[in-house]
């Protein structure tokens, strides 16, 4: 096991980390290194989802930024434009947007260059941890800008990796 | 008669926060552990000395030593945080020279001390659409005013808010 | 509220050049206010405290207002009012009334036309009243009531 894996199942058992599950604002559906599959919720809003599925990927965490997407649990891609979160203008919120195969926001190792030199406190740096990253994408959602979602319920589904082989097999 | 002594050792998990430090502690308890007993497990825990009041989170008194800590932890989930003795005087600026001030207990969330600053700077909004920072750094709603605090028992904060599109 | 001619047609000419003709560009009007009066005396871009800010519509980092109240404490100055440009009309998108700059009552919003291409006044303009959540009076007929642009002595 790498250091970057054992570091990452490290922060995952963190205090912290489980404070968050606790408070209901995300849970860990499962790693298959370097992918880790996230709940993050999002704030009531009439017809919209309870959360999002998040995919990170976090080779040689924490000192590579991980690269996140919101997903679609049953397809096991990238959620499609017209099921991500919405603003209230009725477009995708900007981070969500599908600009790339990431999160449009400084946090992401694939979008930061984006912002040279900017918005240093929302960028990642190798002393931050996966929490960090959760809390992030929980507050971009708990927002008034967050209007809701049309997310079909196959979406929160687990892509097939991440179902456990056998019935009764811990989570 | 069967006469059977049978000794169940219940521990319990508890997570806290400690003034001064980011990020939390797990620590186990007993049925009968102490206020005062958990003070004692949250210094070696932490290494920090002056440790002397145990808050349940956003209350206001600290809990009595004497107390048996697991019958005041409260029914929802919340991290308790350990202290040393004094309220945080708080003041939170907006525009202009604008500000306001108050005394909160460290164990105050800082989506609480959010709620309070935008009730009284800009009431007719949601305070969901705002966020506290603390010399430049935007502090986590969830976690306690005295983590951000660093142990001092003064704090300024600034009242900022989220993006802010306009087309 | 009033603001020295001067000053609006530097306002209208800072204006003009961020938004380079092809994007939107606004920023935030510093000034005094007593009692109901606003003099505005200075103009602050949005993207000299958020260099992101202008993409075509502005989306400015709300983040970063601790860079606008330190300027304001250090000048003995508040936020009277914003600007920005449509590249058409004055009306109010959804998204302006969605999104006060200030969200206090009384604040000021102002929309000029046409990326500022000419020197507007009051009358050619939008000014927006903001009611808190999320509403809105429009006074942009009553120009002459709420906004002065003069030559002062």
């Amino acid at each position: 096991m790498g250091p970057d894996q054992n570091a990452l199942l490290r922060d995952l058992a963190s205090p912290t980390f489980k404070v968050g599950v606790r408070r209901g604002r995300w849970a860990l559906l499962g790693v298959k290194f370097p992918i880790a599959m996230f709940f993050v919720a999002a704030p009531v809003r009439l017809g919209g989802p309870t959360g999002f599925l998040l995919r990170s990927d976090c080779t040689g965490y924490p000192a590579t930024a991980p690269n996140s997407q919101l997903w679609h649990g049953r397809d096991n891609q990238p959620l499609a434009d017209a099921d991500r979160p919405k603003n209230r203008q009725a477009g995708t919120m900007i981070s969500f947007s599908t600009w790339g195969e990431c999160l449009y926001h400084p946090i992401d190792r694939l979008a930061r260059s984006h912002w040279p030199g900017q918005h240093e406190e929302l960028c990642w740096t190798a002393d931050k941890t996966i929490v960090f990253l959760l809390e992030t994408v929980h507050g971009i959602l708990d927002s008034t800008d967050y209007a809701g979602a049309n997310l079909p319920t196959a979406a929160l589904e687990l892509p097939p990796e991440f179902v456990a082989r056998h019935a009764g097999a811990a989570a | 008669m069967t006469e059977l002594i049978e000794e169940v050792t219940d521990r319990i998990a508890v997570v806290f926060a400690a003034e001064g430090q980011a990020g939390h502690h797990d620590a186990e308890i007993g049925a009968a552990t102490t206020v005062k007993e958990f003070i004692d497990i949250a210094v070696s825990a932490t290494g920090i000395e002056g440790l002397l009041e145990v808050y349940v989170e956003d209350a206001e008194e600290p809990l009595g030593h004497e107390l048996i800590l697991i019958e005041h932890l409260s029914i929802e989930f919340a991290p308790l945080h350990v202290a040393k003795p004094g309220k945080i005087a708080t003041t939170v600026r907006y525009q202009g020279s604008r500000h306001v001030e108050h005394a909160f207990r460290p164990a105050a969330t800082i989506a609480k001390v959010t709620k309070w600053a935008v009730g009284k700077l800009a009431p007719t909004e949601d305070p969901s659409d705002f966020q506290l920072k603390h010399d430049g750094n935007v502090l986590p709603p969830d976690s306690h005013l005295g983590q951000a605090a660093h142990g001092e028992k003064s704090i300024v904060l600034d009242l900022v808010f989220k993006v802010k599109p306009q087309g | 509220m009033n603001c020295r001619r001067s000053l609006w047609l530097d306002t209208l000419a800072l204006l003009r050049e961020r938004g380079r003709g092809h994007r939107e560009s606004g920023g935030f009007l510093l000034g005094r206010r007593v009692d109901s009066l606003r003099t505005i005396e200075a103009f602050l871009p949005y993207d000299d405290v958020d260099p992101q800010a202008l993409r075509g519509t502005i989306l400015f980092d709300g983040s970063k207002m601790d860079v606008v109240w330190n300027l304001c404490r250090r000048q003995g100055l508040e936020v009277v009012a914003d600007v920005h440009t449509h590249p058409g009309g004055v009306g109010q998108s959804q998204t302006d009334r969605d999104n006060p700059m200030i969200p206090e009552v009384g604040h000021i919003a102002l929309i000029v036309p046409n990326f500022a291409d000419r020197a507007y006044f009051p009358g050619d303009i939008g000014i927006y009243e903001y009611r808190g959540r999320r509403q809105w009076i429009d006074r942009s007929d009553d120009a002459d009531r709420y906004f002065a642009v003069r030559r002062f002595a």
